[in-house]
């Protein structure tokens, strides 16, 4: 087992393990403390969905903007929900081909601000924009 | 004939956007977008932003078809 230097008790921390890889687009799971089971992405927009809906659902970290939209009609703010997971179990998990806890920090300019790890490299890097983090993803599974 | 070819193939099944990015502040993007069939415009502040405001729009026509609206 690798060992992890993360702040795992992070409330929003979460575990993107990529399963496959098509045309340079990445498919996978997504775990957090909040549900034993994981959200399945099939593309890199899917999982930007999926983090920015988990992150409004906690409300953490609060965005300092809200994000602009061509719908007029507010969406339905679902409940918070409960933590079932520590997090050490939600680092457990593992993709066939890499695996990456991310723990935004901020939510600043319309956009997350925070640290991503490569967890089979042991390598912890900061982003500073969600194209950064995919970049940043993009980058660690070309390159093994 | 040529130009109404030229002009279809700039069109998008489910909708059309004309995007011009006029910065590249805080490791995103930044500029304005234009929902071409509605001839809106919304000013985006990051990618994700932008990506987002592209969904809602996708999302308005979908909502509307299920009514029976056309935006063209």
């Amino acid at each position: 087992m690798e060992e992890i230097h993360f702040n795992l008790a992070a409330p929003n921390l979460l575990c993107i393990c990529v399963d496959d890889r098509q045309n340079g687009e990445s498919s996978g799971r997504v775990y957090c403390c909040y549900s034993r089971a994981a959200e399945s992405f099939a593309h890199e927009y899917q999982l930007i969905n999926i983090i920015e809906g988990f992150l409004d659902r906690i409300d953490y970290p609060q965005s300092s903007v809200k994000i602009r939209s061509f719908q007029k009609k507010e969406e339905k703010k679902l409940p918070r929900p409960e933590k079932v997971l520590e997090g050490r179990e939600v680092a457990s998990h593992r993709g066939k081909l890499g695996t990456f806890l991310v723990h935004v920090k901020y939510r600043q300019n319309a956009t997350w601000q925070g640290e991503i790890c490569w967890v089979e490299k042991g390598r912890n890097i900061s982003f500073r924009s969600e194209l950064e983090l995919l970049k940043r993803m993009d980058h660690a599974l070309e390159v093994q | 004939m040529q130009d109404k070819r030229n002009r279809d193939a700039l069109v998008g099944k489910k909708g059309t956007f004309v995007v011009h990015v006029q910065c590249l502040e805080n490791s995103t993007w930044q500029g304005e977008i234009v929902w071409a069939e509605k001839n809106e415009s919304l000013k985006f502040r990051s990618a994700l932003e932008l990506l987002k405001i592209m969904d809602s729009a996708l999302t308005t026509t979908e909502q509307g078809e299920e009514k029976g609206e056309s935006y063209e």
